[in-house]
């Protein structure tokens, strides 16, 4: 666990998570809700509430895609996890 | 080359040309706006697309573009997407297996909203019939929902 950070994962210059934050901007992720509800897109902006606008989303409800959205806002209360997809 | 935005000139061809750009804006980001047709030429809703900095080639007009007097700037932050979905219809997904559909009024930064025309479907288990799901329906003619309850906003279309 006390390996350099930078060897395992290449991109990760971050050193806090907001600067993982704004690393992955425009990127494709995968964020996770405390319902168990996952939804994939790309990253416009979060906020510090971990408020997020997603676009070109899609909604995945127990591993199956349920529903597609252009642009959609995720309250932050809501988050359980934000992914970076490969 | 993709177009020209009010100056702003574009590279990355292959993603935007289906695009009519009608909204830019400021920051580093540019926003546009998808008002007609896509590649299909088909008639879609206006969409609102963050184009990233580095397809952006040359930027000028910069100060024109900072006027937010007809109310576009770029999503800076998540809540400006709700504020670009001002007077457009929204989906709303609530807490205790709530949808609204209606078309959005106002909004706060509690995510309090104020919907009109609204249908409202509940998702309920029924205990006598083998745990199914069952929907209820009901419409509004105006909403003021709790921001607490919201779990996303998603545009239609």
């Amino acid at each position: 666990m006390a390996d350099a950070a930078g060897e395992s994962a290449p991109t990760s210059a971050s050193k806090d998570p907001s600067s993982f934050l704004s690393e992955i901007h425009g990127a494709p992720i995968t964020v996770k809700l405390n319902s168990g509800v996952e939804y994939k897109g790309e990253l416009q902006s979060v906020d510090g509430y971990m408020n997020i606008a997603l676009e070109n989303t899609e909604e995945y409800v127990n591993g199956e895609r349920k529903n597609r959205y252009g642009d959609v806002f995720i309250r932050g209360n809501n988050v359980l996890y934000i992914s970076a997809d490969k | 080359m993709a177009g020209t935005v009010d100056g702003w000139k574009l590279v990355g061809e292959d993603i935007y040309q289906e695009w009519n750009f009608g909204v830019a804006s400021a920051g580093r980001n540019l926003l546009a706006r998808q008002n007609h047709l896509n590649a299909a030429g088909r008639q879609k809703l206006p969409k609102h697309i963050l184009i990233h900095q580095t397809f952006i080639k040359h930027r000028t007009g910069y100060s024109k573009m900072a006027d937010t007097e007809n109310g576009t700037s770029a999503v800076a932050e998540p809540l400006d997407l709700v504020r670009l979905s001002l007077d457009e219809v929204v989906f709303v997904k609530l807490r205790g297996d709530r949808e609204l559909r209606g078309r959005l009024h106002a909004y706060d930064s509690h995510c309090n909203l104020v919907l009109g025309e609204v249908e409202e479907t509940i998702y309920v288990v029924d205990e006598d019939d083998d745990d199914t799901i069952r929907t209820v329906k009901k419409n509004s003619e105006m909403l003021f929902v709790r921001g607490d309850s919201v779990v996303i906003i998603a545009t239609t279309g």
